[in-house]
């Protein structure tokens, strides 16, 4: 107790320095376990962002069990079995209450009138509340059925009229009469599961029913049917619920729910659980993995730094005391009661540090976590942070035992001399040097090499610590020059600097700490500018523009149609169609407003926005030719050879694009006037895209070869001019890869309103010429990966999922599919559809300057908007990336490490205060002026100063130029063409901001030892 | 001033000297600090080292306190020879047998401590079980006159006031040899009389030999016995105001200063042997 009370009375006595140690190592401390704390929050983040993001069908438990193959168990067996199972109590911490459904998928709803097409029959439980009702009621008994108001509107049904729902085969469990139309967009997901009812989709075939939206019933038609029914549940994940505590639990709780199988139950129905979480959770165990390795490493470099200010304040400390311990040995104390002496103070303000260093830790971290980090993250004092504290303490403790060692050891009376004799030597021992250079080299390697783990993250600190350490070693060597130098200088203060650097270890070890400090923070800058630089450019090239809406709509044409009809200047929004295919996929934009509305970098494929809109549509040979109604013409078949039956057919396009063939009839020999009745052309004109000649199935076909004569065409409204550009607004062949197989019918001759053909038909394969109002081949840029496959081809997978010839006239990064997949323009791959469109995503990219009311415009022009992503908000998703907290955690390890450095030089300047005071009294004695003893002061600390801060600058560069490729490598792949930097400004800032604040910190030291040089203090100097 | 009912001191220590040498480097050159001194200080005596600036006073006080080792030579400090203790055991005689007060008050003290923070600070490096057998830090600082200011921080003490608190400290393990350089510099008449009183009731209440470095000829007359150094030698000895030159083993004899100037460095001088001693006269010219 009275030790304790001593070594208070000691702190309080020298408060300045006291205040200087404990707040270095409150910082020490606090940076040691921030670390292990953040990276426990990250993680958690990581975690629980990813499962956010994660497709409900991956992260969901899905229970299934259906009637097909178990005929022995009725539905609502099965339902019961489903349901039981579903309510599983072991996921209820993580899981939400399960849906139920009960569907028919292939119903076949129809009317008196005829088949309204193919159709889902279901009941969701909580239906009614689930979907808005536009009008009537919801199903509430057997015998009752609500459409889709557009299935309702396409198919011309009313409320009040019986359908047939084509589900069984008994006609009394099978009708139903309309009892409500709801709006399909207006589904909650959270009774719906992984479903929607909007399945609305034009027949891919000719003559085949339109897929419709899903027609719901209620429970008691489901349970009655004999038909093929499914169940299903679905227990959506609470992502929140998810602490990264939980996660084990959580899966072990899954595994457990899928693995085993449903034993027979109280009806004996088979049922399936299924779920994608366990491998989810494995696919981001290498994000974990990253963040906790970047973790380790970053806080060890704080830990190891903090260790080494500790010591150097320590050590400074310790000197200072010298007089005192060299009194404890004066009074005989043995060695361990000196030692207990000495190091009280230190140990005392190191513990006192590890609270308050938690406590600021813990508020750094729920800052961090709201700031940075996903909501309701975690933020706990972690063991592993209670471990890094207490080490960070143990070692400030070695620190201080290491420091004190030389003044244990000295002679009592060269203490009380206050000279400095042989101590202090550590940083210049050969091994340590030779071990941090060791160690760098091995770094360097494991960078070169392209790793990002173990020794490569500690790379950045060791290559600094060498470079400092052999600075500690070059600088007394230079200086020993500078002194014969400065000797007949007339400028005495640069003559003591030079010389004070010379013979002095602490100024060496201060070249060491910044040097180390602003190399790690040099890096931490420069790779989290560089890094954040390429996550703004990936979200950009993920995105497409600074706002993407996915929405529904019957067909591309239609998408495209309604974004013009919203925006007809095209400053602000563009139709973009993806789909997919073997090859990437195929995205699909409106090309001419890729450079208003796009957020397209010409680094992406070597393109500028405008060009790139030029390159993907150029201009076509011909323009459209419209018809509406019907088109007739005289139509003159004059035979060269063969003679049998042609047929003559017109293609068209419809207003949403969806492309028809309609059948003109035989030619005879001779004139005729032909008619094609364009039904679907009577609302809307359609786009003449073809006139197709073929023979019909006959066995044995034979060849026929015929000059052809159209002319006198004309439609609904009028005459129709089939030869705008005369032959060259046509070409052979349907479409541009039949060219090669079928080149059957080509354009002779064509002038104002004749067409001119030769024709030559053999077997069953048309023969065809098309309106080249679109490219031959399609102009695309392909993603360079699918451009550097050996097997690249020379056709893609169209609208129609049909292959079409394309001319690839660049390769790079696409916008969404990046490097995969083809890009290409949307009217002309609509133009080159041959069918129905096959699935397909609809987009509507909006530009960062679209007005705010488009998202309505959009709706209001029959558009639904099912979601809806931005640039900002997918480059806040990849902030929260492993990559991102990882070099988020370097830069908080740059701000503590520069905050650190410059604390030391503070603290160094209070604690040497009195040491360096005697010398300078003494100087001031023989009649130095104050303006001469603070240049001194100044000079040697800026030199010192600026030899760190040079050297950390070069070294942290040097790591950036090594790491960062090996940072980014990884997570550039695929993605835009990485820069690695320099960041110049932020760098620049932070070392003119570094190296200003160290000057002005050496400026009020030297100014400080220099008010307390008074030549008072050498008589306390023993003679 | 009372002395204490149960103050357990230890008895005086005696000091001898045999031949000690004490050689130093500064640079690329030997320096002898001290050179062949013999001197015997029998316990419970007060003896004053006189001497000019780097006569060596300080370097033998040092050798006796074993904070400096002899280069050659003996030394015993009571029956225990010191040439042959390790430094723990040398840290036991300080700790306990042997007192040091340095020059310089100030620092003999915990700057931030009061006296009694001082004595107790002194205490530690005492067995704790031994430790009952010392006086209490505030019984001491009452025998030496400093109870009312025992509980004051050591800065707002007068230099005089600090110096005896410094003598307190170095006599707090109750040790039988008190070795005290300049104790008296630096203060006016009354704060020296007051030190030397000081050490005068140590010597007598407790019985320790006391060996003192100082400057000032009015101390050592006031101790008793003076040794007198110059260049690294006992050069002269005082007892009882009658001064006696000492013969050195090689047969060297150091001239008292008025002597010296009359005789120069150089001046050649006749010793002859007559029936009532030795006489020394000036070679004639």
């Amino acid at each position: 107790m009275t030790s304790l009370r001593l070594a208070l009375k000691g702190l309080r006595w020298r408060a300045g320095s006291s205040l200087a140690v404990l707040l270095v190592a409150v910082a020490a401390v606090g940076g040691a376990a921030l670390g292990p704390m953040y990276a426990h929050s990250a993680e958690e983040s990581l975690v629980r962002d990813g499962l956010a993001q994660a497709p409900t069908v991956t992260t969901s438990v899905q229970y299934r069990g259906g009637v097909a193959g178990q005929t022995q168990f009725t539905p609502i067996e099965i339902r019961d079995a489903v349901e039981q199972q579903a309510a599983d109590p072991a996921l209820d911490p993580w899981y939400l209450t399960g849906t139920l459904a009960m569907s028919v998928v292939n119903g076949s709803p129809a009317t008196a009138d005829g088949a309204l097409g193919s159709a889902q029959v279901s009941w969701y439980r909580g239906q009614c509340e689930a979907v808005i009702i536009l009008a009537g009621q919801c199903p509430r008994g057997p015998g009752e059925a609500m459409l889709s108001a557009r299935t309702a509107d396409q198919a011309g049904v009313g409320l009040g009229e019986q359908v047939r729902l084509g589900i069984t085969a008994d006609p009394a469990q099978d009708q139903a009469t309309v009892v409500g139309l709801y709006d399909a967009a207006s589904a909650d997901p959270a009774v719906w599961g992984l479903g929607t009812p909007q399945q609305f989709r034009t027949a891919a075939i000719e003559g085949q029913p339109d897929r419709l939206d899903e027609v719901l019933v209620d429970e008691a038609t489901m349970s009655g049917i004999s038909g093929d029914v499914s169940v299903s549940s679905l227990r959506q994940l609470d992502a929140q619920s998810v602490g990264l505590s939980g996660v084990d639990a959580m899966r072990a709780a899954v595994e457990t729910a899928t693995a085993i199988p449903n034993p027979d139950d109280i009806s004996g129905a088979r049922t399936v659980a299924t779920s994608g979480l366990p491998a989810f959770l494995d696919s981001l165990q290498p994000q974990v993995d990253s963040m906790r390795a970047a973790t380790v490493a970053v806080t060890l470099q704080l830990v190891l730094l903090a260790w080494f200010v500790l010591f150097l304040l320590v050590s400074a400390t310790s000197e200072e005391r010298a007089g005192e311990i060299a009194l404890a040995k004066l009074r005989g104390m043995t060695p361990r009661s000196t030692v207990s002496f000495g190091l009280a103070e230190p140990v005392l303000l190191l513990l006192v540090a590890v609270p308050i260093g938690l406590a600021l830790a813990w508020l750094a971290d729920v800052f961090l976590a709201r700031a940075y980090l996903g909501a309701g993250t975690d933020v706990a004092v972690t063991p592993v942070a209670l471990i890094a504290a207490i080490a960070t303490c143990l070692g400030g403790a070695l620190a201080a035992a290491l420091a004190a060692r030389g003044i244990l050891t000295a002679p009592v009376l060269e203490q009380l001399r206050r000279t400095s004799g042989r101590r202090a030597r550590l940083l210049r021992s050969s091994a340590v040097d030779a071990m941090a250079v060791a160690l760098a080299v091995a770094g360097i390697y494991q960078l070169r090499r392209g790793s990002t783990d173990g020794l490569a993250l500690l790379a950045p600190g060791l290559i600094a610590l060498a470079a400092g350490l052999l600075a500690a070693r070059a600088l007394p060597r230079l200086a020993r020059i500078a002194v014969s130098r400065t000797r007949t200088s007339s400028s005495v203060a640069s003559f003591i600097a030079v010389r004070n650097i010379a013979r002095r270890p602490s100024g060496l070890r201060i070249v060491v700490l910044l040097t180390l400090a602003i190399g790690i923070a040099v890096f931490a800058i420069d790779g989290w500018f560089v890094a954040s630089a390429n996550r703004d450019q990936l979200a950009r090239a993920q995105v497409g523009s600074a706002t993407v809406l996915t929405v529904s709509t019957d067909s591309p044409g239609a998408l495209l149609a309604a974004v013009d009809e919203v925006d007809p200047d095209g400053n602000a929004a563009l139709a973009a169609v993806t789909v997919s295919n073997g090859d990437g996929g195929l995205i699909a934009v409106d090309a001419s407003r890729l450079a208003a509305v796009s957020s397209w970098d010409p680094t992406w494929a070597g393109n500028t926005p405008t060009g790139i809109g030029s390159t993907l549509h150029p201009p076509s040979p011909s323009p459209s030719i419209a018809v509406q109604g019907g088109l007739t013409a005289d139509v003159t078949l004059d035979r060269r050879s063969g003679d049998a039956r042609v047929l003559f057919a017109v293609a068209v396009r419809d207003a949403r694009g969806v492309p028809h063939e309609i059948e003109a009839g035989e030619l005879a020999d001779g004139s005729q006037r032909v008619t094609a009745d364009l039904p679907m052309c009577e609302d809307q004109p359609c786009t003449l895209t073809a006139l197709t000649f073929r023979q019909p199935i006959e066995i044995p076909s034979t060849a026929v070869e015929a000059d052809i004569g159209i002319s006198a065409a004309s439609d609904s409204l009028g005459p129709v001019d089939l030869a705008p550009v005369g032959a060259a607004g046509w070409r052979p062949g349907a479409s541009s890869i039949q060219v090669p197989v079928d080149a059957g019918a080509a354009v002779a001759s064509a002038t104002a309103g004749t067409l001119g053909l030769q024709v030559s038909l053999d077997g069953p394969a048309d023969a065809a010429v098309q309106v080249a109002d679109h490219p031959d081949r399609l102009p695309v840029v392909q993603g360079s990966e699918l451009a550097a496959r050996p097997d690249t081809s020379t056709v893609v997978s169209g609208l129609d999922g049909r292959f079409v010839g394309i001319d690839v006239r660049g390769e790079g990064v696409l916008p969404r599919l990046l490097s995969q997949g083809t890009l290409t323009d949307l009217p002309y791959a609509l133009a080159a559809m041959e069918s129905a469109p096959g699935p397909f995503t609809a987009m509507v990219w909006l530009g960062a300057s679209a007005p705010p009311d488009t998202v309505a415009d959009l709706e209001r022009a029959g558009l639904v908007v099912l979601g809806q992503e931005t640039i900002a908000s997918r480059s806040a998703e990849l902030d929260r990336s492993s990559e991102a907290l990882s070099l988020r955690l370097f830069v908080l390890a740059a701000l503590l490490a520069l905050a650190l450095a410059a604390g030391t030089l503070l603290a160094s300047a209070y604690v040497v205060t009195r040491r360096r005071g005697y010398e300078l009294a003494a100087l001031r004695a023989l009649g130095a002026s104050t303006r001469t003893l603070v240049g001194t002061g100044r000079t040697e600390q800026s030199l010192l100063a600026g030899t760190g801060v040079a050297l950390g600058t070069a070294a942290g560069l040097w790591s950036a130029s090594l790491a960062i490729p090996a940072l980014l490598g990884a997570s550039a792949a695929g993605g835009p063409p990485p820069w690695f930097g320099p960041a110049w400004v932020p760098v620049g800032v932070v070392v003119a901001g570094a190296l200003a604040l160290l000057l002005l910190v050496a400026d009020a030291g030297s100014r400080r030892i220099a008010r307390k040089a008074v030549p008072e203090l050498l008589r306390q100097v023993q003679e | 001033m009372s002395a204490p009912a149960t103050a357990k001191q230890s008895r005086g220590l005696g000091v001898r000297c045999e031949e000690l040498v004490h050689i130093y480097r500064t640079g690329d050159v030997d320096v002898v600090a001290v050179r062949g001194v013999d001197l015997v200080v029998r316990a419970g005596e007060r003896v004053a080292l006189l001497g000019p600036s780097g006569s060596g006073k300080s370097t033998l006080l040092g050798m006796l306190g074993g904070l400096i080792p002899p280069s050659a030579g003996r030394l015993w400090i009571g029956d225990e020879e010191t040439g042959g203790l390790s430094e723990r055991a040398l840290l036991g005689l300080r700790a306990q047998r042997i007192g040091f007060v340095l020059q310089g008050a100030a620092r003999n003290l915990l700057q931030y401590g009061t006296p009694i923070d001082n004595v107790r600070f002194a205490h530690r490096s005492v067995r704790r079980s031994a430790r009952r057998d010392l006086m209490e830090p505030r019984e001491l600082l009452d025998v030496v006159g400093l109870g009312p200011v025992a509980d004051r921080p050591v800065p707002s003490l007068a230099g005089g006031e600090q110096q005896r608190v410094a003598l307190a400290v170095a006599v707090a393990n109750g040790p039988g040899l008190l070795l005290a350089d300049e104790p008296t510099s630096q203060l006016d008449t009354a704060g020296r009389d007051a030190v030397l009183d000081l050490l005068d009731l140590v010597n007598e209440r407790f019985g320790t030999t006391v060996i003192v470095v100082t400057h000032d000829a009015d101390v050592g007359a006031r101790l008793g016995r003076t040794v007198s150094m110059r260049y690294g030698r006992v050069g002269n000895e005082g007892d009882r105001g009658q001064q006696y030159t000492v013969v050195g083993k090689d047969g060297s004899v150091h001239l008292p200063d008025d002597v010296v100037a009359e005789w120069p460095p150089g001046t050649h001088v006749l010793v002859e042997r007559t029936e009532d001693g030795v006489h020394m006269r000036r070679r004639p010219t």
